[in-house]
């Protein structure tokens, strides 16, 4: 048996490590975690929760499987494999508040089975599809009486600050939550509150009054004193948690409103049947390929994603820039039941690999790979919208699947002019020459057909 | 008068990078407390009137909401 090591972004708990072996997600019970392992088996919690689909199913194997990893460990648990990794950073505004929903209701049920949370981290949520699923079985613990939640600010640092930017303030959350991967802080996000947004009862409690007492806490002894004298009652503890599901449940962003996405779901730059056309072509390459997961660079409202689905793809990953495109596409995952699972990506400034030792967090590339690409009006925002030379766009999109398709705009195109209307062209190379002479240096073009009046082509190539 | 300055800058902060990052949470929940115990059983004190009353009138329907509801659409 080979080297094993274990996941970069599981070292935080003593009481148990994750492993990804040929495929396989292992994770070990060290002899500190035991105790709460096995109480918390014990009380069905788990299997309530995987009923539910609110919870990743467990099994437990040979501790053998880890080779010398597997020594100390008394269980090794074997978890399925997820097609895709995602962090908060990346989800849109409504997958954030689905998984800050889940993670108030895994607790709820917890505490229901004598079970409390030990933190409220937002990586220990996963997506299947648009659906929350809770990961980190190892996180459940014995919950004593009088307790208090010990999840508390993580949770208002991971969920509740973050969604707060969105809903009060029209700020997106993933530019600082991607440079703080811990979330935001009470203390940081009180300053840019305003007058009015203190007058709710959850604002003026969980975050300025959180972040005042912070300030104002200058020793640590008050809080130890007040953990030793004061209790947290079941009946307060759950009043907490359902406090802030039915406030979360409620927050919306500040700017966007539903009609704005309708208009956008109603605007395109195509006539029907240029979409059809590029349904057919996607369907016929989907069909072909047959990929467990495909990733949509510029999946826009989903539209590509869906008909890739219906045609043979397992799984599609979507990426864009747009919000409001992403919320629309995450709304159509929930309501047509799409394995489809919109993320936020600047494609020019992917996620990078970062946190501890500059790997806790892994960047988009390193952390997985896709059968199947599609690169759908792609090409011409990075090429021309951000100057990055157009071979290394190709260069950049070949690399990242076996197979794909591509998308070219011509420089002619209504969209492309826009984007140079105001600027100088400097982009000689721009052209279909150019770009097909660059795939073919990687890729044979197994087909491409014209799909718009302003001779938008597809380019569907198999990486050599 | 900066060097007089600078030095108070760096004095001011190293009271709170060793104080806990979740005291202000467990104060506040301490705070919150008797709080949240009073509205819980405000809440179901509620439910119980609310029930008491609409036994007194069985003819209307009750339209709660599912409250095990997981995923919330509210779009």
């Amino acid at each position: 048996m080979g080297m094993t090591r274990p996941e970069t972004g599981s070292f935080r708990d003593p009481g148990g490590r994750v492993y990804v072996i040929n495929g396989h997600v292992y994770r070990s019970v060290m002899p500190t975690a035991v105790d709460d392992y096995e109480f918390v088996r014990s009380t069905g919690l788990i299997d309530k929760l995987c009923g539910n689909g609110q919870a990743i199913p467990e099994t437990a194997v040979d501790p053998g499987v880890l080779g010398v990893d597997g020594e100390g460990a008394r269980y090794v648990l074997e978890h399925p494999m997820l097609p895709f990794i995602s962090y908060p950073y990346e989800w849109s505004f409504p997958a954030l508040k689905a998984a800050a929903l889940l993670q108030l209701d895994v607790h709820l049920e917890a505490l229901d089975h004598g079970v409390t949370l030990s933190d409220a981290s937002a990586y220990n949520i996963q997506f299947r599809g648009p659906r929350p699923v809770f990961i980190d079985s190892l996180s459940f613990r014995r919950y004593r009486e009088g307790e208090f939640w010990m999840g508390h600010r993580q949770f208002c640092e991971q969920f509740v600050n973050p969604l707060l930017l969105r809903a009060l303030l029209g700020v997106t959350h993933n530019s600082w939550y991607r440079g703080a991967l811990e979330g935001i802080s009470a203390q940081e996000l009180r300053p840019l509150l305003r007058w009015s947004h203190k007058f709710s009862w959850n604002i003026l409690t969980h975050v300025v009054m959180q972040a005042r007492l912070q300030g104002r806490a200058t020793s640590q002894f008050s809080a130890e004193y007040r953990i030793r004298r004061r209790k947290l009652s079941p009946l307060a503890f759950r009043q907490m948690l359902r406090g802030l599901r039915k406030w979360i449940a409620k927050l919306e962003p500040a700017d966007t409103g539903k009609t704005v996405w309708a208009d956008y779901a109603g605007c395109n730059n195509y006539k029907s049947e240029e979409t059809q056309a590029k349904r057919n072509f996607i369907g016929d390459f989907s069909r072909s390929l047959q990929p467990d997961v495909l990733w949509d660079i510029g999946c826009n409202t989903g539209d590509y994603s869906k008909a890739a689905l219906e045609s043979g793809a397992t799984y599609v990953v979507g990426f864009d820039l747009d919000q409001g495109a992403l919320n629309l596409a995450y709304y159509r995952a929930i309501d047509e039941n799409l394995n489809f699972l919109p993320l936020y990506l600047d494609a020019a400034n992917q996620s990078p690999s970062q946190g501890w030792a500059q790997s806790e967090r892994r960047g988009l590339t390193e952390r997985a790979s896709a059968d199947g690409i599609l690169a759908l009006a792609v090409v011409h925002h990075l090429s021309i919208g951000r100057n990055i030379p157009l071979q290394e766009v190709v260069d950049w999109l070949v690399a990242m699947a076996p197979e794909g398709v591509i998308e070219f705009v011509q420089k002619s195109d209504p969209m492309v002019q826009s984007l140079l209307r105001l600027r100088e062209d400097i982009f000689d190379d721009y052209s279909e020459e150019s770009f097909v002479h660059y795939l073919e240096r990687k890729a044979d073009i197994v087909r491409f057909a014209t799909v718009s009046g302003a001779n938008r082509r597809l380019f569907w190539f198999r990486r050599r | 008068m900066l060097l007089v300055l600078l030095p108070c800058l760096f004095y001011i902060t190293p009271a709170h990078a060793y104080l806990d990052p979740g005291a202000g949470s467990i104060l506040l929940q301490s705070l919150l407390a008797s709080i949240a115990t009073a509205a819980a059983l405000g809440g179901i004190f509620w439910q119980r009137l609310k029930a008491f009353f609409s036994s007194l009138f069985p003819t209307r329907k009750s339209t709660d909401s599912n409250p095990e509801a997981t995923t919330d659409k509210s779009r």
